[in-house]
């Protein structure tokens, strides 16, 4: 029987939990130890909660893909959406040493997903965003 | 995500357990701001049992960080695990947070 490696989830929050357990089999099925196995879910669950909060002007309800593969050891997660053009690669990064009144307090879910991957690639294709994140297994 | 709360020698304690993310990352900013809203100076905050965190975590203890410190309160963090503990690290967190290997050492910060 295939392995199922595309996924759907809306875009809500509520599917944060179902979004990361699919990761975490698809981490521990390639051999992923603790590290990396929250490592990749974090960098999915940043981008996600982006997509979901800041991608979308409307109140209805999207589609994110989710599609899971393999090569030449890296683990690959390809995340998509019909939001809003928005390239995370371009993002300032946050100022992480000024003072605590100063911090502000967005900026650091992209961040975070740049540190907790090997490899991350953006690409608009029509009206979709296309992230792909690579793990090194 | 569980999260109990005790008084420890004056200290407000809250433990999480389970995860802390966009989800659930509501329920613990209600509960903190709500302890410092009713006058808790002390606080840490053990993540013992905690399995994960992302930045909506994080945005949580900035705020709480905020908004103690116009009335000198202080927050401490302790027994996290190395990648969550790293989480911090990526963000900076650390230079303004302390983060202890467990609660008793946690607790001396307070002295």
């Amino acid at each position: 029987m295939p392995v199922k490696t595309t996924f759907r989830f809306k875009n809500d929050l509520s599917e944060l939990e179902n979004l990361c357990q699919t990761l975490e089999r698809f981490g521990r099925s390639l051999g992923l130890q603790p590290k990396g196995l929250f490592e990749i879910q974090l960098a999915a669950e940043e981008h996600f909660a982006n997509i979901v909060l800041h991608g979308y002007a409307d109140k209805h309800v999207h589609w994110i893909t989710m599609r899971l593969s393999c090569e030449e050891e890296m683990a690959i997660v390809c995340l998509e959406d019909d939001g809003i053009p928005f390239n995370p690669l371009k993002l300032a990064a946050p100022d992480t040493v000024c003072c605590v009144e100063e911090r502000p307090l967005g900026g650091l879910g992209v961040h975070l997903v740049k540190r907790c991957v090997d490899k991350m690639d953006y690409r608009r294709e029509g009206r979709k965003n296309i992230l792909t994140l690579k793990k090194r297994i | 995500m569980q999260i109990t709360e005790e008084n420890r020698e004056g200290i407000h304690v809250f433990k999480l357990s389970g995860r802390l993310d966009s989800n659930t990352s509501p329920t613990f900013e209600e509960k903190i701001v709500q302890a410092i809203d009713t006058g808790v100076l002390f606080i840490i905050v053990d993540f013992k049992e905690l399995e994960y965190l992302s930045s909506a975590g994080l945005r949580v203890l900035l705020k709480a960080t905020k908004r103690l410190k116009p009335v000198s309160g202080k927050m401490v963090l302790c027994s996290m695990a190395d990648y969550v503990r790293e989480v911090f690290e990526i963000s900076g967190f650390d230079t303004f947070l302390p983060i202890m290997g467990d609660l008793a050492a946690a607790a001396r910060e307070f002295r």
